[in-house]
Parts: C-alpha cells; sequence; structure tokens
C-alpha cells in the first residue's frame, strides 16, 4: 500500500513495444502505475521473426516468465550469436558472439596475443578462441551456468523467436497482472492549453481515454511524439541508406536447426535469416534508391533454403530518432522513438533499455525535468552507440561488387566513430565505455572478422616468447574444442522439451 | 615495423614517480627506465599524503606488490570510513563508507522509501564498513582502503623499481630541449643530459615538462575553495576511520596512522597564515608543523612523448583522498594505451579524454561536498540559491556576513554541466545519471549525498512499490547480515596483529 493516487499510463499502441512496457510497469510498480493499452486491430505489427539479445532474459526473468514455457509460446529457438557472411569481402565469414575471446593474461587482453601471433604467422581463427562461436559452429547448444567464469563457460545466449507472439503473451500476463485494454483508434490528441501536455486520447468511437503519462508505442508513425508534439527527426540516412526490408518466412529445412542468426551481404544490403522452432524467417534489407522491392523479393526468393508460407511482405522505414524520446508527459518506447535497421538484433533492446529507464524514472506525482533529461540522455547514448557500430559493418569492407558498397564503403563516418577506429588501427584497442551496447568483444569480432588488421598490438604482448604464447593458445583452443564435444545437439535439445 | 619504447626517463621521486616507474618497469622489461628524483616538493599532494582509496589494492596488484607488503613492510593500516562533522545541514555527523550498503540492488531508495515513513536507522547499519568503522573491529568481508605512511610505501616502491632494474638517480632540471610538440633532451644541472623516447613528467604541481609544452591550466578553485593547506602531527592511533571537520574557514583533517596521526586544515588564501595557525590549534590540539600553498585544477596529461601523473597532471585538495588514486589511475590508463615511438594520436587523444572524464568526475564529487556544506547552504537560504554572493545586501540583513571567503567562494560558482545534471536527478530522485570512468560509484555518490542532507525530494517508485512487509524484511535482512560481520570481527589492534603474523 503506498496511500497515494496511482500514476495513471496510457500506452498507445499494442505491438510488441506496446505489451513489454505495459507488463513491465504493472509488475515492477504495482499501485504505483494503472496501466491502460489503446490498440487497434486495424494496424498491423511490425514484428517478423526476430533474434533478440542476451539482455532479453533479465527482462523476463524479472516479469516472473518461466523461459520453458515462454520459449515454447514463441516458437523460440536458442541464440549463440550471428553468423556473418560476406562482409568484408565475398566469402569471408565470422561469427559475433554472446561471449568473450579468450582469457587475457598478466593484465592484457587475449586477442592482443592472438593479433601478434596471428601477424607472426599462426594459422588459425579469432573465433576459434570463443565458446560461443565454437558451439555455434557445431550447431550445438547448453545453457552456461550463472556464474561461468571460464572460458568455456563464459558465454550468454539470447532466444529466435516469433515476435507476433512475444506481444500476445506479454498481453495476457500483463491484463492478469490489472493492465486494463481498450480496442480503438486514435482520431484525435487532446492537449492541454496551458501546458501543452497530452491530455487524452479520443477514439474513433467516442471514447476519451484521459491519462496522466502518455507512453508513445504508435510504431513508425510516432502518433503522439512525432504527430502530436512535432519532436523533430534526427535522419541518420546518410550513413545507414537501408530503408526498405521484404520479408518471407519458409518452411524449416532438414538437418540442423542453427542456434545462430544468419546475416549475409548482399549485392544491396544484407539478408537474416532466423531459425524458430517450427518454420525460419528470412528478410532482405536494402535501400530503395539501389533495388526495387520486387527485386529484393526475388533475390529473397531465391536465397531461402525452404518452401516459402507467405507472400513476401514489404516494410518501409528510416534509420534515425527523434531529437528526444520523452517531451512533456509523452515518453516515445520502440519504433515511435527510433529506428536502426536490425543488423545486430538491437530493435527489441532498445525498447527494452527505454522501459527499464522509465520504469527507474518513473514519475508517478507529475513530471520533473530531471527525470526527463537523464531518460533522454540515456536514449541519446544507447542510440549512438549502436549507430556507430551498425556503421562499421558497412564501413569496414573492400566489397566493391555495386554502387551500393561503393557508397557505403567510402561515406563520411560519425566522428566518434573515427576517432574509436583510428584507436583500434593503431594499437588494437577497442575505446573504452561501459554503459550501453556492444563492449570490446563485440568490436574484436566485427574488426577481426571484416577483415580490419590494426598496425600495432600492445607491446606487453610480446613480453611472453612465442612458443609459451602457443602452448596458451592451443589449450585454449582444445579446452574449447572438448566442452563443444561434450554440449548437446541444439535441435535435439529443443525436441527435448 | 612497429617501434617499441626502449628508452624512458621518468622525472620526480616521489611515490608517484615510483608507481610510474615500476608499472612501466613490469610493462616493458626489455626498456631502460631511468628515474631522475627531482627534488621534492612538498606541495606535491599524491606523493605525500597518507589516504588512499580502495582501488590502491588493484594497482599495487598490477605493478607485482603483495598487500601483506604494504602492512608489514610499509607501516600501512586499514580505513573503512570518513566520518564527516559539521558537514550537513543539521549538524549531524555522518560516516561515509565504501562500496554499498544492503544487497539488494537499489537498497538506498529502500532505505529513503523506510526513512520517509519514520524509520530512524541511519544507513551505516546497513554498511559493514562504516559499523565495523564506528565499533572499532575489523574483518575481511568490508570494503577498506589503507592509509599509507607515504615514506614506507616509497621506500616499498624504490626496492620494487630497483628490482626491476630502474636506474634511480638524483637530478634537477636545468634545461629543456624541445623538439616537434614534445620533448627531445633534458640537461640536468649536474651536466647530464637525458634523452628518452618517453618522458613521464611526476614532478608535482609545476609540471616542469608538461608546463613546458603547454602552460594552460583549468582552474577548478571556483568549485574547489582550498588551496592552502597547514600540516602537522598527533600520536599514533589504530581508528578505522580518519575524520573531515568543517570549520568556518575550511576543514580539518584527522587521519589515525600507525607511526603518527596525520592532522591537515585545508583553507583559502584569504585566511590569514597566523589566523590559520590559530584555527589549526584550536581544531587539533597541536602546533601545525607546515604550511603549503596548492591550486586545484588540470592539465592536459600527455603531450608529444610526455604524459605527466599526479599533481603535474591534476591537484585536488584532500577532501575523500583522491590524490594518489588520480595518479595510479592515469599510469594504469596509459599501460593499456602504450605509446611506441612514432606517439600517434588516437592513443593520446583516448588517454587524454578518460583521462580527464575521470579528474572531472571526482572534482564533481568534491564540489557537491563544498555546495552542500552547512555554510553554502545557509547563505543559498538567504540568497538566490544559484548566486548567492550576488545579494550581498539580504546576506547582511540575515547576519550572514561572518560567512568566510572561502565558503562564499564555493557558493558563488555555477556547476558545469555534468555536475549540474548530477546534482538534480539526486536533489530529484536519489539517482545517478551515468558517466564514464567514476571513481565513485553510485551508491557511494548517493551514501555522500545522504550525509550531506541532499535528500530526493521524491522516493523511487520501484521502492514505494513494494510493500511495507517486503521492505522490513529486506532491511532486516541487510541489518542481520552487517551484524554477523560484526560478531566474526575482532578489535582492529587484535585483527592487525593477526595480519602481520605477530
Amino acid at each position: 500500500m503506498t496511500g497515494m493516487e496511482p500514476t495513471s499510463v496510457v500506452v498507445l499502441g499494442g505491438g510488441t513495444s506496446g505489451w513489454m512496457t505495459a507488463a513491465a510497469l504493472a509488475r515492477l510498480l504495482p499501485g504505483i502505475a494503472q496501466v491502460h493499452v489503446v490498440e487497434s486491430a486495424e494496424i498491423g505489427i511490425v514484428g517478423v521473426g526476430e533474434a533478440t539479445l542476451p539482455h532479453l532474459r533479465a527482462f523476463i526473468a524479472t516479469l516472473g516468465i518461466d523461459e520453458a514455457e515462454f520459449m515454447a509460446a514463441t516458437h523460440a529457438t536458442y541464440k549463440l550469436g550471428i553468423d556473418f557472411r560476406d562482409w568484408g569481402r565475398i566469402g569471408d565469414r565470422y561469427f559475433h558472439p554472446f561471449g568473450t575471446f579468450g582469457n587475457p593474461l598478466d593484465g592484457v587482453g587475449f586477442h592482443q596475443y592472438w593479433l601478434r601471433r596471428h601477424t607472426e604467422g599462426r594459422q588459425d581463427s579469432f573465433d576459434d578462441y570463443c565458446m560461443a562461436s565454437s558451439l555455434a559452429r557445431a550447431n550445438r547448444f547448453a545453457p552456461p551456468p550463472a556464474d561461468g567464469e571460464d572460458l568455456t563457460t563464459r558465454y550468454g545466449y539470447a532466444y529466435q523467436f516469433d515476435a507476433t507472439r512475444f506481444g500476445p503473451y506479454l498481453r495476457e500476463r500483463a491484463m492478469a497482472d490489472g493492465v486494463a485494454r481498450t480496442e480503438g483508434r486514435v482520431v484525435e490528441v487532446e492537449r492541454d492549453p496551458e501546458s501543452g501536455d497530452v491530455a487524452a486520447l479520443l477514439l474513433a468511437d467516442g471514447q476519451r481515454i484521459a491519462g496522466d503519462l502518455f507512453v508513445d508505442c504508435s510504431g513508425f508513425r510516432s502518433l503522439l511524439l512525432g504527430d502530436a508534439l512535432g519532436e523533430p527527426w534526427q535522419d541518420w540516412g546518410h550513413w545507414l541508406p537501408c530503408d526498405r526490408a521484404v520479408a518471407v518466412p519458409c518452411a524449416s529445412p532438414p538437418g540442423p536447426v542453427t542456434p545462430y542468426t544468419r546475416v549475409a551481404a548482399m549485392p544491396f544490403g544484407w539478408r537474416w535469416r532466423i531459425p524458430l522452432s517450427h518454420r525460419v524467417g528470412n528478410g532482405y534489407v536494402y535501400p530503395a534508391a539501389h533495388l526495387s522491392d520486387e527485386a529484393a523479393a526475388a533475390a529473397l526468393l531465391e536465397a531461402i533454403d525452404g518452401e516459402p508460407l507467405a507472400e513476401p511482405r514489404v516494410l518501409r522505414f528510416r534509420a534515425g530518432r527523434r531529437e528526444r524520446s520523452w517531451v512533456k508527459n509523452v515518453v516515445a518506447v520502440g519504433l515511435a522513438s527510433g529506428f536502426l535497421e536490425p543488423l545486430e538484433s538491437t530493435s527489441i533492446h532498445l525498447t527494452q533499455v527505454a522501459i527499464t529507464d522509465l520504469v527507474e524514472l518513473f514519475p508517478h506525482r507529475g513530471i520533473l525535468g530531471p527525470e526527463r533529461d537523464a531518460f533522454n540522455r540515456s536514449v541519446d547514448w544507447e542510440y549512438d552507440r549502436v549507430r556507430d557500430f551498425l556503421i562499421l559493418h558497412y564501413h569496414a569492407t573492400t566489397r566493391s561488387d555495386s554502387p551500393f558498397w561503393d557508397q557505403v564503403r567510402n561515406m563520411p563516418i560519425p566522428e566518434t566513430l573515427a576517432a574509436k577506429i583510428a584507436l583500434f588501427a593503431e594499437a588494437a584497442e577497442v575505446e573504452s565505455y561501459t554503459k550501453g551496447l556492444f563492449l570490446e568483444p563485440s568490436w574484436l569480432a566485427v574488426y577481426f572478422g571484416q577483415g580490419f588488421v590494426p598496425r600495432h598490438w600492445d607491446q606487453r604482448a610480446d613480453r611472453p616468447d612465442g612458443a609459451t604464447l602457443d602452448r596458451a593458445l592451443d589449450g585454449a583452443r582444445r579446452a574449447i574444442a572438448e566442452a563443444v564435444a561434450a554440449a548437446p545437439d541444439h535441435a535435439a535439445l529443443l525436441a527435448a522439451r | 615495423m612497429s617501434a617499441p619504447l626502449t628508452r624512458i626517463a621518468v622525472f620526480g621521486g616521489g611515490l608517484v614517480g615510483l608507481s610510474a616507474a615500476t608499472a612501466l618497469a613490469r610493462a616493458l622489461p626489455q626498456a631502460a627506465i631511468e628515474l631522475i628524483a627531482t627534488p621534492a616538493d612538498p606541495a606535491a599532494l599524491a606523493d605525500r599524503l597518507p589516504g588512499t582509496l580502495p582501488a590502491l589494492a588493484a594497482f599495487n596488484e598490477a605493478v607485482g606488490f603483495p598487500e601483506s607488503d604494504m602492512l608489514r613492510r610499509t607501516g600501512a593500516m586499514h580505513r573503512l570510513a570518513t566520518r564527516f562533522e559539521g558537514w550537513s545541514a543539521d549538524g549531524a555527523s555522518w560516516l561515509f563508507g565504501y562500496g554499498a550498503p544492503g544487497e539488494a540492488p537499489g537498497f538506498i531508495h529502500h532505505w529513503l522509501a523506510a526513512s520517509a515513513r519514520g524509520d530512524a536507522t541511519p544507513l551505516a547499519e546497513y554498511h559493514p564498513g562504516m559499523t565495523l568503522a564506528s565499533v572499532g573491529r575489523f574483518a575481511p568481508g568490508a570494503d577498506y582502503a589503507l592509509t599509507i605512511d607515504p615514506a614506507g610505501y616509497r621506500a616499498g616502491l624504490a626496492a620494487l623499481a630497483q628490482h626491476r632494474r630502474v636506474a634511480l638517480t638524483h637530478g634537477s632540471i636545468a634545461a629543456i630541449e624541445r623538439e616537434g610538440d614534445g620533448i627531445a633532451a633534458i640537461a640536468l644541472a649536474d651536466g647530464r643530459r637525458i634523452t628518452a623516447d618517453l618522458f613521464v613528467d611526476a614532478t608535482g604541481p609545476a609540471a616542469a615538462l608538461l608546463s613546458a609544452l603547454d602552460p594552460a591550466f583549468e582552474d577548478w578553485g571556483d568549485l574547489l575553495p582550498g588551496d592552502r593547506l597547514l600540516i602537522g602531527e598527533a600520536s599514533p592511533a589504530l581508528v578505522l576511520y580518519d575524520t573531515v571537520t568543517a570549520l568556518d574557514q575550511g576543514w580539518c583533517w584527522r587521519v589515525p596512522g600507525r607511526a603518527h596521526t596525520t592532522l591537515a586544515l585545508t583553507y583559502a588564501a584569504a585566511t590569514p597564515d597566523d589566523e590559520a595557525a590559530r584555527l589549526f590549534t584550536d581544531a587539533t590540539g597541536q602546533q601545525p608543523a607546515e604550511r603549503l600553498a596548492f591550486r586545484p585544477g588540470r592539465r592536459r596529461s600527455w603531450i608529444g612523448n610526455v604524459v605527466g601523473f599526479g599533481d603535474a597532471a591534476v591537484v585536488v585538495d584532500p577532501l575523500h583522498a583522491t590524490n594518489l588514486q588520480l595518479a595510479h589511475g592515469a599510469i594504469l590508463r596509459l599501460l593499456h594505451l602504450l605509446p611506441d615511438r612514432r606517439f600517434v594520436s588516437p592513443l593520446r587523444d583516448e588517454f587524454n579524454r578518460r583521462t580527464a572524464t575521470e579528474a572531472g568526475r571526482v572534482h564533481d564529487f568534491l564540489a557537491m561536498h563544498y555546495r552542500f556544506s552547512p555554510f553554502v547552504l545557509s547563505l543559498s537560504k538567504h540568497g538566490s540559491s544559484k548566486r548567492p554572493s550576488t545579494s550581498s545586501a539580504r546576506m547582511k540583513i540575515g547576519g550572514l556576513e561572518s560567512i568566510s571567503p572561502f565558503w562564499r567562494r564555493a557558493a558563488a560558482a555555477s556547476p558545469p554541466d555534468s555536475l549540474g545534471e548530477t546534482l538534480a536527478l539526486l536533489g530529484a530522485r536519489g539517482r545517478l545519471p551515468h558517466f564514464e570512468e567514476e571513481t565513485f560509484q553510485p551508491a557511494e555518490w548517493q551514501m555522500a549525498a545522504i550525509g550531506l542532507g541532499l535528500l530526493p525530494a521524491r522516493i523511487d517508485a520501484l521502492a514505494l512499490a513494494i510493500s511495507a512487509e517486503t521492505r522490513r524484511a529486506m532491511l532486516r535482512s541487510a541489518r542481520e547480515r552487517v551484524a554477523a560481520l560484526v560478531r566474526a570481527a575482532s578489535p582492529y589492534p587484535e585483527a592487525l596483529a593477526r595480519l602481520l603474523g605477530r
């Protein structure tokens, strides 16, 4: 009992973001937030087969959700990372794992030693020193122990699931936790003439839904933040020119179920392949300026490895974000706040971060500036880091097989990214930060995976003699190979559940 | 292709210079390292203050200096907390400890919710270090710092440096030969000419090397008002906390140690020296032995082939004992960003960026204490809260002309954005906006803010959302954990004797 009137929260939009927000607020702030979701069946959900990041597990655990039940309800498979094909050069392959590479030695990162021996002629792949990558290559999976500190246990995992089922799954739980739901289409947004705050949503059937706080989960249309409040859009299309995707599900081919998502570079963008337990999600992300929808759909249908289960569907988007995500009493979560192409499966994660921030900064007695400023600062932080990491994929390439690759290979990049690349190019050092996605192992995976070789390594990596290092490297490979051999087959594990 | 550093010259023979030389010698066993002990500058605070932070352990581990040696050979002892006296709005004294109280994430918010409902249990009862400090007992399991004997630690590092084949010599700088944006050679008064690939400036606040390359200095005097120190001694004491007492013209520091207790008065030049000496004696019962001047602020610490550490790079007053840690943090950072002889800019830029961020956040942390001292708050109450010193007429009406310039200066300055954001969010919600390179973790900022009386206007929603019963159970379990630790702990003299193997 709080002895206070709850804050009335209206969530506009019943997609993944809307129900994630509603479920989290209802579960974590009982008696504080009274949540009302307004959703319209007329508006489709963007969700296509989606790949997620390991952080989603914390979200699910916080909501008290049983993993096995959740995985069954969403046709989920396990994900150890992303298999990148043809990025640095056609024919290249690397893995971006949810895990780390090798063990540091005497205070110096493993990659420095690997880089030294690699330069000195040792023939092996950086991926070989990562448990997650090695498990994935073998199509095996075992959940890591919670406190894994060993080279063979230091990895995480996420899910590949049917996002169209995630929203409804969360809706059931949210409504059991007391969330109200109204079906209807918004025809007008009522504003307070004094403050400019949103006062209520007027629906087509004449209902008026009033609230203290409005969470805009209306997707790309950004009905409240973009339309009603007119918050400017910051466009990043000059760095991330892909603005279309065509998606098609197909039947699962015989053979292994990969515990990873595949992201293959294409002549005009890239293609995803996300295996679910009952089918495979596929899509081609491309810039409309370079490729027609028809050509993209044809290329996608050509590339998939199973019987298509639906007509290809085209989605339109643009890279960028609203300058602020929280303005007056409107907080945009998910696509209403911004969009970055799903190359690194960040979409649901950015939604999750915004929800976590909203819960932590929840304005339960009127809205104050500091909370809003802190929220907006955090969103900027997360978006900017993901943006730079995505641009790196297009920048660190030698592909020149199409005008698209010529464009992205040569485009100017953000100064923040240029500084990171310069630091790595000189000394194989990854710029240090602790908040935001994609820490050192991720940057290393992409740099090395896309053939970006630094000019120097850490001088301290020169201390051990080569034979000593090789023994340590061989030992690490052996330990990983043994642990991989002991892990169960991914498909068998899923079938046994 | 690579051109590794083959010759490094470290200028400055204090703790900072020896720390740098020892760390570099471990990182680069092939390099010839010479340490030239320039005449010691008594105002080099990082070289001489006894206070350190828990992170000293990480530095010692990185350079290979075992903690048992710190205790057995250099005369160090443990310190669990700092006691602040007269440094809160209601005049109550409070403890500052390391690490977080409680076990649950966001524990402090639950404590705040309980206090708002009338639970008077102090935060210290949920914090192992603070509780042990107040009862004079010690046990592993609480976060602690060491109080060092700077001379003992210096000797230990010197032995380690020599063991690592660092050449230790003495000399004073006669002339600096510049080349490009760095230094080609340094001529010594004894006629020697020192050349090196990398020069380390650990010469103290004069920054003999860095200031020759770039005289620019970012002055922090507005928000860190102290620029004078009186230092003295009292008899040794095995007390597990140091004490910081706010006085009307500065503050007094008492640091118990095994050889002696260090006493220091931080004040501003506006206070005449004889008056400061009287204040010192009134506050400590002892005579000051030494007087020195310092100027808080920082300079760019890597220029060309010169990297500065300690007071050559950043000067802050002794509040919270950050001086040596700022030097050690930067030294460890350099090891990760070691240049080769080409000294390309990306490494330097990253080093300077992170080092400046780290120093800036320490500045903000200390500045928060001055801004929320009772003296400044009393000024703010009577004037405009932002610039109290501009409304002098109203202050006179309030009888506040007696507030000394030391505190007036801290009240008058406007905080930088990073501090402004921090104070705004702490004041609104008791939360911390995220910054990289923080020396003090969020719970430590929160404990200091609570001690200072900077309480959030609103209780966190997450803390309000749990039932009173759940909250009571959480608080009880945290208290019991601390109580169990206290029971298992021994009186400090016994615990120390055991650790010393006596």
